[in-house]
């Protein structure tokens, strides 16, 4: 049984919104980032990562849960909002497409804002759960 | 299929086909409850009771995933209600020298289930129609 490559799907579909990438920057290389931004990153930025679930069990067929987590990371309460925002939009309910899994569940679940300071600087962080069910075709 | 030293075992090789129509592929469960009628036949003396046995009788639930119309129509046709055919199952699959049952059944009862957040499934309920076909523990039947 494979092993879905959710990493990959989460980021061809964040990018096909010009919405998000044109509010993050950095083209023709948006700043979307698997686990962590590269340290001299601009702001804002989006990661997202693997933070539970995996194979099913449920069927021959075989399915897959995976919860995600994908934040933001800025320099103004604002841009943080209106990125997430569109984050929200872009994937609740959206097909999450990946070649031979069919994607029949994708829904925000839980959302979470806090800031940091370091440096003398404020670092706001807002993200969202997100659970991807696929089955295999 | 795993294997163990105590030869314990998962439903994951079940082989189900109604009708002609494997319908396993989306299964998560299967059910079978065989049953045998009895009549009391204690009398006059009898300080404890005695029965005979009578008719015999099995039921089947299948529960399973339901594919978009797209793709599951064969299934859903399958096991409409009402319908009546040819139920083949076999707990450790079909290879040779595998337990094989198998009798005519007919689909009494259809749920399913339409969450708004949830996977929609449906339970079948079969009813057998006559004796076995093929039964492993009553008729020796393998595939």
């Amino acid at each position: 049984m494979n092993l879905p490559d959710v990493d990959y799907a989460i980021y061809q579909k964040l990018i096909t919104s010009t919405t998000i990438t044109n509010a993050v920057g950095g083209m023709p290389n948006p700043r979307i980032y698997n686990l962590q931004a590269p340290l001299t990153s601009a702001l804002p930025y989006i990661i997202f990562y693997h933070n539970a679930g995996g194979i099913d069990n449920m069927t021959p067929r075989g399915e897959y849960t995976f919860d995600y987590r994908v934040e933001c990371v800025a320099d103004s309460r604002l841009s943080c909002y209106t990125i997430i925002s569109a984050s929200t939009t872009h994937l609740h309910n959206n097909d999450m497409p990946l070649a031979g899994y069919s994607n029949y569940r994708t829904k925000v679940g839980q959302v979470y804002s806090f800031i940091e300071n370091d440096g003398g600087k404020q670092y706001w962080r807002k993200g969202f759960d997100i659970t991807i069910q696929y089955s295999v075709s | 299929m795993a294997t163990n030293a105590t030869n314990r075992y998962t439903a994951e090789t079940l082989y189900i086909s109604y009708r002609g129509v494997v319908v396993d592929v989306d299964f998560r469960s299967m059910s079978v409850t065989e049953s045998v009628d009895t009549v009391d036949s204690s009398a006059g003396i009898s300080r404890a009771r005695t029965h005979i046995q009578t008719l015999n009788n099995a039921e089947f639930t299948i529960e399973y995933l339901e594919q978009l119309t797209t793709a599951g129509s064969a299934i859903r046709a399958a096991l409409r209600l009402g319908a009546d055919g040819t139920l083949i199952y076999a707990p450790e699959g079909t290879a040779v020298g595998k337990p094989r049952y198998s009798c005519i059944a007919t689909v009494t009862g259809v749920d399913r289930s339409y969450p708004y957040d949830e996977i929609v499934s449906v339970s079948a309920n079969l009813l057998r129609n006559g004796n076995w076909i093929a039964h492993y523990e009553l008729l020796n039947s393998v595939f």
